[in-house]
């Protein structure tokens, strides 16, 4: 009962909007948030466990204040209450965002608190990861609490520190200039015990980009991230510097507009090695260098009906970034899948699969890491870091056409490594995507349907041990149809499967290689979704889906099978 | 020019890379074979005058292995565990300490060494000449009777065992039992010992409690029991007013610092460790910082869920035990840890 009226209570609050009016029409101080209760009911099919639910209510009310006309404060806080929770046990009450923002002197804009960065895909840069639909339509209910709980906003890290940014313009050989700088603190000191402490880390980075003329423009990246020893007692302290440039050229002919742009830049990772004891002494561990270089084209037609980009690049063995390198999903073995951790009546450990990368809160990954994390060859294993993947050499060629209603991907790449793992032979990608997407707006009832499909094809050659043979597809599909104004019948689904095995790279804390797993990989993972979503205004919906999903062998019939219902209720402030 | 700039990045990226990066797969995931069974440096050690035993041991591959010595009278266990090619006898050393008590005694011991993914178990056999001395501050064990100056109090419960006992002495002869049935409080009484660790140079991380704790009685334990032990740096007399329970260094508004090895739900002994970085401020008495020269007292008392207060219905029936041996600081190390 409890729930039904705090979801009822939150659905009202979509009608309140609040402020008070400055002189004139500019509010001087205003609410907004977000809203949304959420359930879930899990069930195996065909194991002993019993069914699982969990939920919450949970209320982000953002005051914003304007003390002066150019500078606002922003705050979020969170009331959430866990399903089951009674007389407050089981509500938390905490501030999730502060910041401050602004225009100084009318040049400079500045962030302060709580700020989302991206700068360059080889500096600071949060690929989309595992999830990655070209059409952004399946499962979208589960990736937009995924990404709302881990502050994912479009390819940015979330971070505290401070952002600034300003334009110049000119009026000779540089039309424009752009400067823009960050300092952040990915992590803060903490003590450990009464005399260890955990070093500060700070990331912080510089761009400065010019438009020239001709259609010549060019963009520098610095960024670096390092733990400050004297802030901690920790032996190892990390330093990786790394360094981005871009020369662009632009240009036009009477069919298409094209974008030459050449890009190169390298990078530098250590550990600064402190002796407590003679903290003068200070020397630099495990230290690696690498690089990279890419020539890129983008051509558009005129009408903009199709695009084509080709590239081709190398990136080193032993580039590091820890800004773009860090994955947003997890696939560590630890944290354990939050819903079905084990199976068989517990005697099971069960791995994280495609459910829990599309639905698992906890799964996701806020931290920037230092070292290349853990990656799931099923679901990419070419490019499992995005474009600053390190070890890779080869091209990639992207074709997107647009007709009235209909749109077609092709995405083709080749790819090989630079450096054998555990052997002088190289591994060699092939990938495949094809995707197209149907939308009717003119109908009286409109509908889409989308479809991607993507293959991957990995080998190596050598000895019975060191050769390599995987394949993996991943088929993503989806589609809505408007049953009558507001209600939307939805369906979604995807498939993953594989044939071969991978050896997965284990590395020490400071990266180094130190020996590989052999993963089987004749394994399928799938989850599908149908459902209802009802918009009930213009910033409230609500969705009731049921969802199966499963993961096991590719010919074991009897593998994981799964149930869940879940309804999520939103309303935008 | 662009193309040209791209030639020249990928050139200069391209020096001094390496032709493969980690080790070898063949090796890794070859057959496996040992290249050179196990040895040990000496088969008779002695550890009472500094002996150590060295293993050796080549594969043909890297591998995680677990290398076990086992007493046979004891049932101490001491394991080693490594991912190598070899074990090397500079590397691989044992000083004759264990995993956990009981400790081991002089007597022969089983070597096993096993490696992952392989059936087969590699043996040797010693037999132990001397104990190994373990080096640190005695605190009390018991077999001399209780520490000087030392204070006992208990409350009047059901089978109160606040005494000396040589049953089932965890090193020794002797040892102290700790246990009875309150059924109204929480504390069922404690032990208090003057302590002078003026000496000490060790900073509260580096400086470590060690004490041996039975649980258990006829397989039983009464729920949530526990060993609430206290270190007191308070400057007032140990035990300047004799009409209070035990010594006023603990009361409250003196300088005294908290950790408590909760719940005592295991049969047998176990040998506990803890840094006193570790101890809590029980009461803000001094300068809240943890100075292990400053120690003046310790009190180990017995604490469990009273059955008629306590909502532990269930502890009605049963009485809390949880007896102390070998009560122990270090520096530098746990006890069972030191070389």
């Amino acid at each position: 009962m409890k729930q039904r009226l705090s979801a009822i209570l939150l659905l009202c609050l979509g009608n309140v909007a609040w402020g008070q009016g400055q002189e004139g029409d500019e509010p001087r101080y205003w609410l907004d948030g977000f809203a949304r209760t959420w359930f879930t009911s899990n069930t195996l099919a065909n194991q002993p466990e019993p069914s699982v639910t969990a939920g919450w209510n949970l209320l982000d009310l953002n005051p914003h204040v304007n003390p002066t006309p150019n500078v606002e404060v922003f705050a979020q806080v969170r009331v959430l209450n866990e399903f089951g929770g009674f007389f407050g046990q089981g509500t938390q009450v905490d501030v999730r965002q502060l910041g401050v923002s602004g225009v100084l002197g009318g040049k400079v804009r500045f962030n302060v608190g709580d700020i989302y960065l991206n700068q360059s895909r080889f500096t600071l840069h949060a690929d989309d990861g595992e999830v990655f639909d070209p059409w952004g339509r399946a499962f979208e209910a589960q990736r937009n609490l995924v990404a709302y709980e881990n502050f994912f906003e479009d390819n940015r890290w979330r971070l505290q520190g401070a952002h600034a940014n300003a334009v110049f313009l000119g009026d000779r050989w540089v039309e424009r200039l752009v400067l823009d700088g960050y300092a952040t603190r990915p992590r803060g000191s903490r003590q450990l015990s009464e005399s260890s402490y955990v070093p500060d880390r700070v990331l912080a980075g510089l761009t400065s980009a010019v438009t020239g003329q001709d259609g010549w423009s060019g963009e520098f990246h610095h960024s670096v991230i390092a733990d400050l020893p004297q802030s901690g007692t920790a032996e190892h302290n990390v330093s990786n510097p790394v360094v981005h440039s871009l020369i662009h050229k632009e240009g036009s002919t009477p069919w298409f507009h094209m974008r030459w742009t050449a890009e190169a830049g390298a990078s530098r990772r250590g550990w600064r090695m402190r002796d407590v004891n003679a903290p003068d002494l200070d020397s630099v561990a495990f230290s690696v260098r690498g690089g990279f270089a890419g020539l890129n084209l983008d051509l558009t037609s005129q009408d903009s009906s199709w695009t084509l980009r080709a590239s081709y690049r190398e990136v080193d063995p032993f580039f590091r970034s820890a800004g773009s390198q860090s994955k947003r999903y997890n696939f560590a073995e630890l944290p354990a899948p939050a819903v079905f951790p084990t199976v068989d009546a517990g005697s099971t450990t069960r791995s994280a699969s495609l459910f829990d990368l599309l639905t698992d809160v906890a799964r996701a990954n806020q931290n920037l890491s230092p070292t290349l994390m853990a990656v799931a060859p099923l679901f990419d294993n070419i490019m499992p870091f995005g474009l600053a993947t390190p070890n890779r050499r080869g091209g990639e060629l992207a074709l997107e056409k647009q007709s009235n209603a209909l749109t077609m991907k092709l995405d083709l790449g080749v790819h090989a490594e630079l450096t054998g793992q555990g052997t002088t032979q190289l591994r060699r990608f092939n990938a495949v995507g094809l995707g197209a997407e149907w939308t009717s707006t003119t109908t009286p009832h409109p509908w889409r349907v989308s479809v991607y499909e993507q293959v991957q094809q990995t080998q190596r050659d050598g000895s019975a041990l060191e050769a390599i043979d995987l394949l993996t597809s991943n088929l993503t599909m989806s589609a809505g149809y408007e049953v009558w104004p507001g209600t939307w019948l939805e369906g979604s689904g995807r498939h993953a499967a594989g044939r071969g095995h991978e050896f997965l790279a284990l590395r020490d804390g400071f990266g180094t290689l130190y020996n590989f797993e052999r993963v089987e990989l004749d394994t399928q993972a799938w989850m599908t979704s149908l459902g209802i979503k009802h918009i009930l205004a213009k910033d409230i919906s609500a969705c009731v889906q049921w969802n199966a999903w499963g993961q096991g062998g590719v010919d074991n019939e009897a593998g994981l099978r799964a149930n869940q219902v879940f309804i999520v209720i939103s309303a935008r402030l | 020019m662009m193309g040209g700039a791209v030639l020249v990045g990928l050139l200069a990226i391209g020096c001094d890379r390496p032709d493969s990066e980690g080790p070898s797969i063949d090796e890794l995931f070859g057959q496996f074979e040992v290249l050179d069974s196990l040895s040990l440096t000496t088969d008779a050690p002695d550890f009472s005058v500094g002996d150590v035993v060295g293993f050796a041991c080549e594969f043909s591959k890297p591998v995680d292995w677990v290398l076990r010595v086992v007493g046979t009278e004891s049932g101490s266990v001491k394991t080693l565990t490594g991912f190598s090619r070899e074990l090397l006898p500079e590397q691989v050393v044992w000083h004759g300490n264990c995993d956990d008590v009981p400790f081991f005694f002089a007597e022969p011991c089983e070597v096993e060494l096993t490696v992952d993914g392989e059936p087969e178990v590699y043996q040797q056999d010693l037999v132990i000449q001397g104990e190994k001395v373990f080096e640190g501050l005695p605190v009390a064990d018991f077999d001399a009777g209780l520490p000087e100056g030392t204070l006992v109090w208990h409350q009047d419960g059901g089978n109160m065992t606040f005494d000396l006992a040589q049953d089932e002495a965890l090193q020794g002869g002797q040892y102290f039992k700790m246990g009875g049935r309150v059924n109204w409080d929480w504390s069922l009484g404690y032990i208090d010992i003057p302590l002078d660790l003026t000496s000490v140079a060790a900073d509260a991380e580096g400086f470590f409690l060690n004490l041996g704790v039975l649980g258990g009685l006829n397989g039983q334990f009464a729920s949530d029991q526990y060993v609430n032990i206290l270190l007191s740096e308070s400057d007032a007399p140990f035990n300047d007013n004799t009409s209070n329970n035990a010594a006023d260094i603990f009361a409250s508004g003196m300088e005294v610092y908290k950790h408590q090895v909760r719940p005592v739900d295991w049969e047998g002994w176990r040998y506990v460790s803890v840094p006193y970085s570790e101890f809590e401020v029980k009461s803000e008495g001094g300068n809240n910082v943890r100075e292990p020269s400053q120690i003046r007292g310790i009190r180990l008392g017995l604490q469990a869920c009273p059955f008629n207060s306590g909502n532990c219905p269930e502890n009605g029936d049963i009485e809390a035990r949880a007896d102390l041996d070998y009560v122990m600081f270090t520096e530098g190390v746990p006890l069972l840890e030191q070389e």
